[in-house]
């Protein structure tokens, strides 16, 4: 391959792709990061192989980022004569923690697992929990700054040097010192930082859970600032209370951290009710992306890699049904069409819009269980088509229960997630429905865009 | 039609709305619309043969059963697959006046409905 040298003041070079050596069993991989001088040099590394982990055996940091646009390839030199390809914002992370004066090792996904290799993802994965635990460190990489973003850490840096010797006697007198001096300037900046797509993925809640578990500091970096992941969470909520605003986007990152503190049961169901709008670029990260936060350890056996989103949704309905019997029929709120062959009550957890609300589920005592029969169906007969290797099956479920009634009637569908005007038509539909009247008054939350302005504007004048 | 001025455009507009919003004018709080949204988006009322309301999804269709499923926790939408049996549209339902215990199960008010309603139990074998 003609690969143009990245590693300034070598043009000559051809580098070739890094071969990844296999890793042993218990080995993992670290890259140390070299130093320059000048941060506009190319990013130049080292992979290591090391024979086992083990907290505090060796210092290096976990990091927590997001690939991004995988159309945005950048080459790093590995050694001198290798390069490895990773996405623009992984190349900005290494550029980001590279130190001037000393290497810098870290643990990084995208190259410390070989991406190619199916089976060393799964194994890998699994592991994801001693990774980040044994990291001295876990760093989040929100990305450069922009939008004024350095002054929400500003803020935080100010309150922080106020903050009392011993720390905040109680939660309240916290966010109190979060919300002073702030003005709407600052609200929008936490606003625009919360959007950040390091904060909707679902891959980052397990490395936060661990990170915090392991009794490491989570720091969040957004260009040259800096704060601990705790301070800036609390404050973005603290100052988006202010407006009334419920924090769509942070809201797992407080769950997160409060059953990383410990005292909560984290049952598979619960979590994965939780993380339900978390996004992932592979569905099968729905769950795959969250096995370490499971308290559970048999949950780590039901699936990997090597099959396909169905069957691991499958894996994952089944081992459901064992633990929390019918209550995982509520996780299904649409029927869903993504995978033919998954069966109809089996959730579909790629689907963001299924759970409402992402309360916890109140369980019952094993007073009422009930366990219902299943039949397994080979649905490879009826799919002769599939492409896929994986041997699909089709459990049918055979449950007791009555019929109450019919649907005769219908009326329209809510849309809720558009503008304010859809939600207002959406609200009238409502309040025609059960005959009850509201007034047109819509609080924040909902901010219509320019186009509906402009057609109210035409029509009073 | 509203006009312009009402529409709030940046959140400043909206935080000095939300402190002067009054309870019991019928101005609907945010935390009103937060669950109205989470409880009814992409979703439709629908009424069923005995006149009862209920919530459904929006792939929901006049013919569907609802019923209760026991060891469920809501109520559930089944419709009836070619060559028999079932499919499941929905496990996440309300209806007005089928409602699970407190502790979110319709295992406690299972038989009491059962006898209200007057219904026999069946099985459902659901693909």
């Amino acid at each position: 391959m003609d690969a143009s040298s990245p590693h300034s003041g070598h043009q000559s070079v051809v580098l070739k792709k890094y071969p990844y050596r296999q890793l042993e069993y218990d080995e993992f991989r670290l890259v140390e990061i070299q130093p320059a001088d000048d941060d506009s040099m190319a990013v130049k590394c080292l992979i290591q192989h090391l024979p086992r982990l083990s907290s505090g055996s060796v210092d290096y940091i976990a990091l927590s980022y997001t690939w991004g646009d995988l159309a945005l390839l950048k080459q790093v030199a590995i050694d001198t004569s290798y390069y490895l390809e990773v996405s623009a914002n992984c190349y900005a992370a290494l550029r980001r923690f590279r130190s001037k004066e000393k290497t810098v090792l870290v643990w990084i996904d995208a190259m410390c697992i070989n991406q190619e290799d199916v089976e060393e993802r799964t194994k890998q994965v699994r592991k994801m929990g001693q990774i980040y635990t044994s990291a001295s460190q876990v760093l989040v990489y929100l990305g450069d700054e922009a939008d004024d973003s350095g002054r929400i850490f500003e803020h935080i840096q100010g309150v922080c040097s106020r903050r009392p010797v011993n720390g905040y006697p109680t939660a309240r007198l916290r966010n109190l010192d979060l919300g002073r001096h702030c003005d709407e300037g600052l609200i929008k900046i936490a606003w625009a930082i919360m959007r950040r797509p390091w904060f909707s993925r679902v891959w980052v809640l397990q490395e936060v859970f661990l990170g915090v578990k392991g009794k490491a500091d989570v720091v969040v970096v957004c260009g040259p600032h800096s704060a601990s992941l705790k301070d800036l969470a609390n404050c973005c909520e603290v100052l988006c209370s202010e407006v009334g605003e419920k924090m769509e986007y942070v809201s797992e990152i407080p769950y997160v951290l409060t059953i990383a503190a410990g005292g909560t049961p984290r049952g598979l169901h619960d979590i994965l009710r939780r993380t339900r709008h978390a996004n992932a670029t592979d569905p099968r990260d729905k769950f795959l992306g969250l096995l370490a936060m499971v308290d559970d350890e048999r949950v780590s056996n039901i699936a990997g890699y090597h099959m396909n989103t169905t069957t691991v949704y499958t894996q994952v309905g089944l081992f459901l049904l064992q633990s929390v019997q019918l209550e995982l029929l509520q996780s299904i709120r649409h029927p869903h069409s993504r995978y033919p062959n998954l069966a109809s009550w089996m959730p579909d957890w790629s689907c963001t819009e299924d759970s409402g609300q992402s309360q916890e589920i109140q369980h019952a005592g094993h007073d009422c269980d009930y366990r219902p029969t299943l039949q397994v169906r080979d649905c490879c007969r009826s799919s002769s088509h599939s492409s896929s290797s994986d041997h699909e099956y089709h459990p049918v479920l055979k449950v007791k229960g009555f019929k109450v009634s019919r649907i005769e009637s219908l009326g329209e569908a809510f849309n809720f997630l558009g503008d304010r005007e859809e939600c207002l038509v959406a609200l009238k539909s409502l309040s025609e429905s059960v005959n009850r009247p509201l007034t047109p008054h819509l609080p924040g939350g909902f901010t219509p865009d320019s186009r509906h302005i402009s057609k109210a504007e035409g029509e009073t004048g | 039609m509203f006009a312009t001025n009402e529409i709030i455009i940046d959140h400043v507009k909206v935080r000095e709305m939300n402190r002067t919003v009054c309870r019991g004018d019928g101005v609907i709080q945010q935390q009103t619309l937060d669950q109205l949204k989470s409880s009814l988006h992409n979703c439709r009322l629908f009424l069923d043969e005995s006149r009862r309301l209920g919530v459904a999804p929006s792939e929901a269709m006049v013919g569907d059963l609802v019923c209760v499923i026991k060891g469920a926790a809501k109520a559930c939408i089944l419709r009836r697959r070619r060559g028999g049996d079932w499919v499941l549209v929905s496990g996440d339902c309300f209806m007005d006046r089928i409602a699970p215990s407190s502790h979110g199960r319709f295992a406690p008010v299972y038989k009491r409905l059962l006898g209200e309603l007057k219904v026999k139990e069946d099985i459902f074998r659901i693909w």
